[in-house]
């Protein structure tokens, strides 16, 4: 939940989960005592007092203590200052890491965990998250924020994020994970929602419609005409009005003309279809009308 | 302030025996800070998002609780309290029976500042200019086209320019507050349910096109105030082996202000011809006093949705779901216009008052989208050493409202056009399946192979079907511990049925002939071919250093398209160092590169559609971002660290434009600056632990922004055709010097 801070609360509070999972029955004290476990690693019980892991709720789901995720820990126990029985989850494949935490985390955002891309590719639950050293005020972290954590990999997106006009990402207002789930999902993207369009309505509801006049490539993707990462033309257009129009809409008379240097504003054949927001200026509802007079999606 | 803790620890945590006495509260912790913010110029785009007005102000500020058995949690935190930019977040659980979540965030979005204005706001969605200022404006037109003079923007321009002088200030903006609050019970058992409720208020206001006709666009505030809520309710069973989630989600959008009426400054009398619509100019000064704009209805989204997966021996699991919505929209129609001299014309020829919305074939819009959406997916290995992904999604967007037949429309509030139009029930069916091998050559090696169909079938659009297959490999290996590389390479071809160029006409209730380019196609539907590839690596020898690099290219190619879109082409590059040479020093410096070229082609046309090639036009738009970034986090002793970083991000864009001679256009040319942008930023801080509950920092940041785009330069509120708004969204050159106390009880 939040960053690690050791204190002497921390360290009692760490004391007492080690005591709590101690007096667990059911597996031989031998392996799990975690008294044992504390003697060298009290940091690390300190940390984990302050996290879900550290509350009564972990013993009720497992009664292994530690080595409910540190498996093989014996040699470990007879060789500890050996690096090669360190039994450290975040150097498992990683399949057998996210399999250690499916173990509890395979509901919720987890439902979909496998066969996602993640998961396909080997990205384990260990690369994103760590039980005990994270940064995150949240969701425990290797980054402060959840859309650094992306950001790790994802270089290219974050790149996008700090162009002219973008989604309060940067500013820390949204995350990647408003639109994705990381840890898997049915959709294109891991996506939350089914469809590009159903994930952009959850914020953009008054674009939703359907309208009286539908604007049909709308209706179907958003990103036919805008970048959601990031763009530096306004409204994170893919490319800049009016020239985004032009790629589909080359009709007769203003639609096919050539809209260059000489028809920018204080030129000699200044036109008010290509300054300021261009064609939305009249073609203002482009995302779909509900006026009578409006086949052309204006007012 | 720390107390609590008991050791209860015979309790089962089950059966929380706590109680609001025995619960241990912490703050921590507490920053208090006051900020001095410089700006050298009053934009709007350097608190886009956020509030960084001068003053005191609490950037974090967490209580959290837990009682003695540590069953109880609560959790507040709240950043930047009481400013635009602030977020409230709330949790508080008892462990493995309910949890509540609670997340208040404002959201500030600011377009721009000091734009100027000669409406004034009567009332929500009622922009008004003075009488007499519409009185004078359209008796100096009158007369001045009664005595045949040119009515141009050398004319226009002087006769507007005292009035914008003294006109209204406005700063165009908006304000987003979103609320979600959760209720999970049984968070950490088989059962889980939730209730989740979503609300969003957004109240402000946005540019928008009011035009009165091709000669008098006028940009005018829309009065935002959106208020929308969802509610969900779900439950979800989940084993290892086995789950099941079902849910139930409503949303509901309501917009206060859902009609704007605002003055034509040029006309204070309602007066139409069959060129109204070009006034004022020297074919026209007649047209509206008022125009009226249907802000976005209110509508509501029901979805409802199951999802289910079962596992089976080690590896195989089989995902699916289900989910069935529909969108609805049913707000009462607007007349066709306010303008009082225009006659409607019915299909029969006789006239009708065009402003009596009884008039309209429908009163209402009762429009209505039914989505039905399912996939599945199978993924399985056979031993260690191959797996197998096979994926299977198919969405269904079917449009029942029903199609209405409009006699005509009145353009620009101006003049009837007698072109009987009908709506379009758009529908689109999307069907993706795949399937993907991989082989694994051991742990840490793998490569995949995979290929997909992505198919369309659409009505009402010029390509009724497509098939777009490809292929992909990839390469995911971690080597030596130290060193993993990815790599993806794809291939993808789409195939189109035939392109009908009747499909414009749909909306046309009598066909009007083809009058957009036969040889265009548009580029969402049209056939092309797709290559990708990017390759990542990470290095990381030790605990002290680390590389991160990575290169990628995208290309479309639209192989069939004469006009239009023709390609797209995305390079990337980047690369990253972390180095910490000591537990004192952490740096790190990035790079990023991209390039983007993007061909059209397009044809101008007069009234008739022109078949010349000498008429063509090409555009080769170039675009390019450079991004550095440095920083360092230094422990400068046991109590002092300090931090600096420094970005420079600079975007880069040219619009090559080629017309070949002899044709109109005879002769193109390039926008240089097709979106320059360049900003800098940099800032430090200096930390110190003044006792184990105190610490004390004093920051400071600069950022530089500069923008030069083409299709913003040259802006003033008055421009041929145009009266803008045209505020401050440009260049800054913005400091922020800060002092921080951050207290721990």
């Amino acid at each position: 939940m939040r960053a690690p801070r050791t204190s002497p609360t921390c360290r009692a509070t760490g004391l007492f989960v080690a005591l709590l999972l101690a007096i667990s029955p059911t597996v031989p004290v031998a392996q799990t005592d975690p008294a044992a476990c504390v003697d060298c690693h009290q940091d690390q019980a300190d940390q984990l007092a302050q996290t879900s892991h550290g509350r009564p709720g972990f013993a009720k789901l497992s009664s292994d203590s530690c080595i409910t995720c540190h498996r093989d820990v014996e040699q470990h126990v007879e060789d500890p200052n050996n690096e090669q029985f360190y039994p450290r989850v975040d150097k498992l494949p990683a399949a057998e890491t996210a399999s250690m935490c499916q173990q509890c985390h395979s509901g919720g955002q987890q439902f979909f965990w496998a066969s996602g891309r993640h998961e396909t590719r080997g990205v384990s639950c260990t690369s994103c998250h760590s039980v005990h050293g994270f940064k995150s005020e949240r969701a425990q972290l290797h980054a402060a924020t959840a859309s650094e954590q992306c950001f790790e990999c994802h270089k290219d997106t974050r790149a996008e994020t700090w162009k002219v006009s973008h989604h309060p990402i940067r500013e820390g207002k949204m995350g990647c994970n408003d639109c994705h789930n990381p840890h898997g999902s049915m959709s294109p993207k891991m996506l939350h929602q089914t469809t590009v369009n159903e994930q952009c309505y959850q914020c953009h509801t008054e674009k939703r419609g359907p309208f009286l006049w539908d604007h049909a490539p709308v209706r179907e993707n958003c990103m036919n005409c805008h970048n959601p990462h990031g763009s530096n033309h306004l409204k994170l257009q893919k490319t800049s009005v009016p020239f985004l129009c032009q790629q589909c809409h080359l009709n007769t008379r203003h639609p096919g003309t050539l809209y260059d240097r000489n028809t920018l504003a204080g030129q000699a054949r200044a036109s008010n279809r290509i300054f300021n927001r261009a064609c939305l200026d009249c073609h203002a509802n482009i995302h779909g009308s509900n006026h009578p007079s409006s086949p052309y999606m204006g007012h | 302030l720390t107390v609590g803790f008991g050791a209860s620890l015979a309790e089962d945590p089950a059966e929380p025996a706590s109680t609001a006495a025995d619960f241990g509260w912490s703050i921590d912790p507490v920053v208090l800070s006051t900020i001095e913010t410089r700006n050298t110029t009053n934009s709007a785009k350097f608190e886009e998002y956020v509030d960084r007005d001068s003053g005191f102000q609490i950037p974090l500020l967490r209580v959290t609780g837990r009682s003695s058995d540590q069953a109880r949690q609560f959790e507040f935190t709240a950043h930047n309290v009481r400013r635009d930019d602030a977020r409230y977040r709330l949790d508080y659980d008892l462990a493995g029976r309910w949890d509540f979540e609670l997340d208040y965030n404002k959201i500030p979005h600011r377009f721009v500042n000091d734009g100027r204005l000669l409406w004034n706001e009567l009332e929500p969605g009622r922009l008004a200019i003075a009488d007499p200022l519409q009185t004078a404006l359209q008796d100096e037109l009158t007369l001045r086209f009664s005595s045949k003079q040119p009515i141009n923007y050398s004319f226009l321009q002087p006769l507007l320019q005292p009035y914008l002088a003294t006109s209204e200030s406005i700063d165009v903006g908006l304000q987003r507050d979103r609320l979600h609050a959760r209720l999970g019970l049984g968070s950490l058992g088989k059962f889980r349910m939730a209730l989740d409720y979503r609300s969003e208020n957004r109240d402000g206001t946005r540019a928008l096109g009011g035009s009165f006709g091709f000669n008098n666009v006028t940009e005018i505030p829309e009065p935002i105030h959106y208020q929308t809520r969802d509610i969900e309710l779900s439950g979800e069973w989940a084993t290892h082996r086995a789950g099941v989630v079902a849910g139930y989600r409503v949303s509901k959008f309501e917009n206060r202000v859902d009609t704007l009426v605002w003055d034509n400054p040029f006309r204070i009398t309602d007066s139409t011809s069959a060129t109204a619509y070009l006034g004022p100019s020297s074919s026209s000064v007649l047209g509206s006093s008022r125009g009226v704009f249907d802000l976005a209805p209110d509508n509501q989204a029901q979805t409802a949705f199951v999802q289910g997966r079962v596992r089976w021996g080690k590896h195989w699991q089989v995902n699916g779901y289900v989910q069935d919505s529909t969108m609805k929209q049913d707000d009462t129609l607007l007349p066709y216009t306010l303008n009082s001299a225009i006659d409607g014309i019915a299909l029969d020829t006789s006239t009708f008052d065009a402003t009596d919305p009884a008039n309209l074939p429908i009163d209402s819009a009762d429009a209505e989208v039914s989505m039905l959406n399912y996939g599945v997916n199978l993924s399985g290995a056979f031993g260690s050493h191959v797996d197998l992904a096979v994926r299977h999604s198919f969405n269904d967007y079917e449009t029942l409202s029903r199609r209405t037949v409009f006699p005509g429309y009145v353009r620009f509030h101006s003049t009837w056009e007698e072109i009987p139009r009908i709506t379009v029930p758009y529908a689109w069916e999307q069907t993706r399946s795949s399937a993907e091998v991989g082989f694994k050559v051991n742990q840490r090696v793998r490569f995949g192979v995979g290929v997909e169909r992505n198919s369309f079938d659409r009505a009402f659009r010029e390509i009724e079907t497509s098939d777009e297959d490809t292929i992909h490999l990839t390469v995911d290996a971690t080597l030596h511990k130290s060193f993993t590389f990815r790599g993806h390479v794809s291939d993808g071809e789409r195939e189109i049925s035939e392109y009908s160029t009747e499909a414009q006409e749909f909306s046309f209730f009598e066909p009007e002939g083809i009058n957009n380019q036969p040889g265009l196609r548009k580029f969402d539907e049209a056939a092309r071919e797709v290559h990708r590839w990017d390759y990542s690596l990470v290095w990381s020898p030790g605990e002290a250093f680390s590389l991160t690099a990575g290169i990628g290219r995208a290309r479309e190619d639209y192989v069939e398209s004469s006009f239009g879109l023709l390609g797209d082409l995305l390079t990337q590059y980047n690369a990253e160092i972390n180095y910490m040479p000591s537990e004192r020093l952490n740096t790190h410096v990035y790079f990023h590169r991209s390039d983007r070229e993007v061909g059209q082609r397009g044809r101008q046309s007069a009234g008739t559609l022109s078949t010349d090639p000498l008429n063509d036009w090409f555009i080769n738009f170039d675009e390019r971002q450079n991004v550095w970034g440095v920083g360092l986090d230094a422990r400068l002793s046991d109590r002092w660290t300090t931090t600096w970083y420094g970005q420079w991000t600079e975007s880069e864009g040219y619009a090559d434009f080629f017309s070949p001679p002899g044709g109109t256009p005879n002769k193109a040319l390039d926008l240089p600056n097709y979106e320059d942008i360049r900003l800098r930023s940099i800032g430090t801080r200096l930390q110190c632990a003044i006792s184990e509950a105190v610490t004390g920092q004093i920051g400071y940041a600069r950022e530089h922004y500069t923008i030069d785009s083409f299709i913003l330069s040259g802006l003033q509120h008055y421009l041929p055709g145009s009266l803008l708004i045209n505020g401050n969204g440009g260049n800054y050159d913005a400091s922020i010097v800060s002092v921080e106390l951050a207290i721990r009880f």
